[in-house]
């Protein structure tokens, strides 16, 4: 569990972004282990669905999944 | 779904434990209702509080479902709505990310049912289907 905290916290104080963003990450494993779905705050209706690992999306109304080579880049 | 919210509304007191800070780096204080206390390894949260980090603090947090967060600096994150049923392993889980970063390991929650763990930012909702991810949130957003 450190371990993993640790990890997150390196991925955070290490990140930086001109907008508000997602990244889904890989378990220890180094695999994607489930998904992150985007979703309209009033419909709920889904934007986008992140179900690989190490891609992000910027939270806006047109979110466009997209690799990144690693978390904190 | 009734019966469910029913369930767990009566296994889980209102007001009760959700989870405990596991570690802290800088400032890291949690916000109660009108109170503010400096926080510290082994506080107790519960439903409704939010963590505030400074410039430089970090915090560590472990829920009673195993889902894990990681609080970057300069952060507001309120647990608004946390409901666990141990027995069955299912509940609900809404967050707030008003600004800074935050990383989540989820948990036995967000596994039980269809974005049953959901993160909001002041543009979006996100519906957690079981994994580990990244949320950032620029901004001085506090509402």
């Amino acid at each position: 569990m450190r371990a993993a905290f640790l990890a997150l916290a390196g991925a955070i104080v290490l990140g930086g972004c001109a907008s508000d963003k997602l990244t889904l990450s890989e378990n220890e494993e180094g695999e994607a282990t489930g998904a992150v779905a985007i979703l309209d705050p009033v419909t709920n209706a889904e934007r986008a669905v992140l179900n690989t690992k190490l891609t992000e999306a910027k939270l806006t109304s047109r979110p466009k999944p997209r690799a990144v080579k690693e978390l904190n880049d | 779904m009734v019966t469910a919210l029913a369930a767990a509304l009566l296994t889980q007191p209102a007001m009760a434990e959700i989870g405990r800070i596991k570690s802290t780096v800088g400032q890291v204080s949690v916000q109660r209702g009108t109170t503010t206390v400096p926080a510290q390894p082994g506080y107790k949260l519960e439903p409704g509080d939010t963590v505030i980090t400074g410039k430089t603090g970090r915090v560590g947090i472990a829920f009673l479902d195993d889902t894990r967060f990681a609080i970057g600096p300069d952060s507001k994150i309120k647990m608004t709505a946390y409901l666990y049923d141990r027995p069955r392993q299912s509940g609900t889980f809404l967050t707030e990310v008003k600004r800074g970063s935050l990383g989540v390991v989820s948990g036995k929650i967000a596994k039980s049912g269809k974005d049953a763990m959901r993160v909001k930012t002041p543009t979006s909702m996100l519906g957690v289907r079981g994994t580990k991810f990244v949320v950032e949130v620029k901004g001085k957003g506090d509402s």
